[in-house]
C-alpha cells in the first residue's frame, strides 16, 4: 500500500533542472511534477524557458544538474528515444510532423513504440505478426484520426494542412503511441477557437479515459487555466509560482511578469 | 497480386524471345535495378549523402569471383561469402556514416569507392590486377550456367526475392522510421525511433543490396575489371536514382532500365557520356527533383500510387 502511494506521488517528477547555453542560464533549478491521471500547465511569457524545460525532460537537450524521475525510474541523461519508449511522449511547438507523408502514415508513426516485437525479418520475409500488426496499426490510425476529428482527411499530405489540422495529426501520432505521460507544447496556438474547444475535449477525454497525464505548456492563459487543475509559471528560467487557477490569477509575480511589470 | 504474377511469368519467358547480347542487357538491367535499389534506400529514405554503391557492388563482384576463383567454391558458397564480407564492410562503414554528415560523408564514402577500386587494381596477387579475371561459369547439380538466357534465371530469382523483401521493408516500420528521420530527426526521436539504429540499417541494406548485386555482376560479365567498380558506375548508379526519382520503386525499375540501355542509343557520343549523365543529373535535381515517377504523375500518364499504406483496407 505504501508502494502504491509511493509511486502515485513520484509518477513523474523532474527536479532542479539546470541548464546552461553558454554564459547564459535558460533554466536555473526549475521543478515541475506530475501525478498520475493529473493536466499540469506550464505557462510563462515569451523566452520564459518552457521548451527548453521540455527539451531537457525528454533529452533532447543535456541539463548540467538535476533529477528527472519517472515512475519510480531515475532517467536523467537518456536519450530522446528512450525517454519516448518509456511513454514520455512529446510535440513540438512548430509542429513535428512529417510533411511529405499522408495524416494517416503520420498517425501510424506513434505506433513505433509498440512495435517492438515486430523485426527485420518478421517484416522483411511478411511473417504473419507483421502483417497483423501492421494491419492493427493502420486500424488503430484511422481510429485515432476519428478521435481527433481527422477522419475525413487520413489520405491528406500532411504538408497541404492547416496548421490547427497538423496540430490534430501530431496529437493523434501522441495518441497512437499510448502515452503514459503527454508534453504538449504549445498545442493551442494557431487553432481557431472551434479547433481549440475540440482540442480541449480530446484532451480530457485522454486523461479521462485512457489515465494520461499531461502538461500543456502555452502563454495562451485562458486555454491553460481552463484545462488545467494545477499550474506552473515559469519567468527567466525559474519557477515563479505554482498553484491552482485562481491562486496564479491573483498572484502578483505573474501578473508582473505577464504585464512586464515590477522588472 | 494477379498483375504480379503475370508480370513473374512475363519476365521468366523473356530468354525465349532474345538473343545473347539483349540478354546481356537485360541481365545489366537486373543488376542495376538491384543496386541503385540499395542506394536508393540510403539517399531516398533514410536522407543519407552515402555514395557507396559501387564500393560494395565491387565488393560483391570481387569476393564471389575470387573464391570461385582461388578457392574453387561453387557460385552459390561464393554468393554467401561476397554477402557476408559486404554485410561486415557496410557495418563498419555505418559507424563511421553516423559520425558524419553531409558532404562529408559523400567525400568519404566516395573514398571509400576509390580505394576499393585502387585496390583491386594494385593488388594484383590477389585480384588479378587491372586486367581482371575470368568468372567460373555457376553450375547447379551438373546444370551449367554458361549462356546469358540461362544464367538470367539465377538474376531473375535473386533479384526479385531481394526487391520483395527490400518492398516490404519500406513499407513497414522501418521505411516510416527512415522518412521520418530524413524528413525531422527530433520528430523521429519523438516517435521513439533509434535514429541512430535506422540510420545504420539503411547503410547496412545498402551494403547488402549492393554485395548481392555484386555476385550477380560478376557472372553477368563473365569477366570483371576494376574499371566496373570506380567513379564512372557510382555516377552511373547516382543517375538511375536521381532520374528514377529518390526513393520511388517503380521510377527506379523504369530509370534502371533507359539508363542501362541508353549508352546503347548513344553509341556515337560514347566519349560523351559521363559529361551527359552529369548533365542530366544536374537537370533532374533542377527541374524535377522527383524524378521519373513525379514527372509521369504530373502529366497523368500513370495514375497509380505509390504511397506506403494507400492500398491497406480497413
Amino acid at each position: 500500500m505504501a508502494m502504491l502511494k509511493d509511486k502515485e506521488n513520484t509518477f513523474f517528477r523532474s527536479s532542479e533542472i539546470v541548464v546552461k547555453f553558454g554564459g547564459l542560464t535558460a533554466l536555473n533549478r526549475a521543478s515541475i511534477s506530475v501525478r498520475k491521471n493529473e493536466i499540469k500547465g506550464l505557462i510563462g511569457p515569451n523566452g520564459a524557458g518552457k521548451t527548453t524545460l521540455f527539451n531537457a525532460i525528454t533529452g533532447y537537450i543535456p541539463s548540467q544538474s538535476g533529477e528527472i524521475v519517472f515512475q519510480g525510474e531515475k532517467i536523467t541523461g537518456f536519450k530522446p528515444h528512450e525517454i519516448a519508449k518509456k511513454g514520455i511522449i512529446r510535440t513540438f511547438q512548430k509542429r513535428g510532423i512529417l510533411p511529405n507523408l499522408t495524416a494517416l502514415e503520420n498517425v501510424m508513426m506513434g505506433y513505433h513504440r509498440l512495435m517492438d516485437e515486430v523485426t527485420f525479418w518478421h517484416i522483411g520475409l511478411r511473417m504473419k505478426k507483421f502483417k497483423v500488426m501492421e494491419k492493427e496499426a493502420v486500424l488503430r490510425a484511422r481510429e485515432v484520426l476519428e478521435t481527433v476529428g481527422l477522419p475525413e482527411v487520413s489520405d491528406h499530405i500532411a504538408k497541404d494542412m492547416s496548421f490547427g489540422q497538423q496540430t490534430l495529426v501530431e496529437i493523434g501520432r501522441t495518441l497512437m503511441s499510448e502515452p503514459k505521460l503527454l508534453l504538449l507544447d504549445e498545442p493551442a496556438a494557431g487553432l481557431s477557437s472551434l479547433e481549440r474547444e475540440h482540442l480541449m475535449e480530446v484532451l480530457k477525454r485522454l486523461v479521462r479515459e485512457h489515465g494520461v497525464s499531461l502538461i500543456i505548456s502555452d502563454h495562451i492563459m485562458d486555454f491553460v487555466m481552463e484545462i488545467c487543475e494545477q499550474l506552473v509559471v515559469l519567468n527567466f528560467g525559474e519557477v515563479l509560482a505554482e498553484g491552482d487557477g485562481g491562486y496564479i490569477r491573483t498572484h502578483q509575480g505573474v501578473l508582473d511578469a505577464y504585464l512586464g511589470g515590477g522588472g | 497480386m494477379f498483375i504480379l504474377i503475370v508480370f513473374i511469368i512475363l519476365l521468366a519467358c523473356l530468354p525465349k524471345v532474345t538473343n545473347n547480347y539483349q540478354q546481356y542487357m537485360i541481365n545489366l538491367v537486373f543488376v542495376n535495378f538491384l543496386v541503385t535499389l540499395g542506394l536508393g534506400i540510403v539517399l531516398g529514405y533514410s536522407g543519407q549523402f552515402a555514395f557507396a554503391s559501387a564500393g560494395f557492388l565491387g565488393i560483391g563482384a570481387y569476393c564471389s569471383g575470387l573464391s570461385m576463383v582461388h578457392f574453387g567454391l561453387s557460385y552459390w558458397l561464393a554468393l554467401m561469402v561476397a554477402v557476408l564480407v559486404s554485410f561486415i564492410f557496410a557495418v563498419l562503414l555505418s559507424y563511421i556514416g553516423l559520425r558524419l554528415t553531409r558532404y562529408y560523408l559523400s567525400i568519404s564514402t566516395i573514398a571509400f569507392t576509390l580505394t576499393m577500386r585502387f585496390f583491386y587494381t594494385n593488388a594484383g596477387a590477389i585480384t588479378f590486377g587491372p586486367s581482371g579475371f575470368n568468372v567460373p561459369s555457376p553450375k547447379f547439380f551438373g546444370f551449367n550456367f554458361d549462356t546469358d538466357q540461362r544464367i538470367y534465371y539465377i538474376v531473375l530469382v535473386i533479384v526479385l526475392a531481394c526487391s520483395l523483401f527490400s518492398w516490404n521493408i519500406l513499407r513497414s516500420k522501418i521505411g516510416r522510421a527512415w522518412v521520418a528521420i530524413r524528413d525531422k530527426e527530433e520528430a523521429a526521436a519523438a516517435a521513439s525511433i533509434d535514429v541512430k539504429q535506422y540510420k545504420r540499417l539503411a547503410f547496412i541494406m545498402m551494403g547488402l543490396l549492393g554485395g548481392i548485386a555484386g555476385g550477380l555482376y560478376c557472372v553477368v560479365l563473365g569477366r570483371i575489371t576494376p574499371d566496373e567498380f570506380g567513379m564512372g558506375p557510382l555516377l552511373l548508379h547516382f543517375l538511375i536514382v536521381v532520374l528514377g526519382g529518390l526513393g520511388s520503386f517503380s521510377g527506379l525499375a523504369i530509370s534502371s532500365i533507359i539508363v542501362t540501355l541508353l549508352p546503347e542509343l548513344l553509341r556515337a557520343f560514347a566519349e560523351w557520356q559521363e559529361i551527359l549523365y552529369g548533365g542530366i543529373i544536374i537537370l533532374m535535381i533542377r527541374f524535377a527533383p522527383e524524378g521519373l515517377y513525379g514527372i509521369l504523375q504530373k502529366i497523368s500518364v500513370i495514375k497509380w500510387r505509390e504511397r506506403m499504406y494507400g492500398d491497406v483496407e480497413g
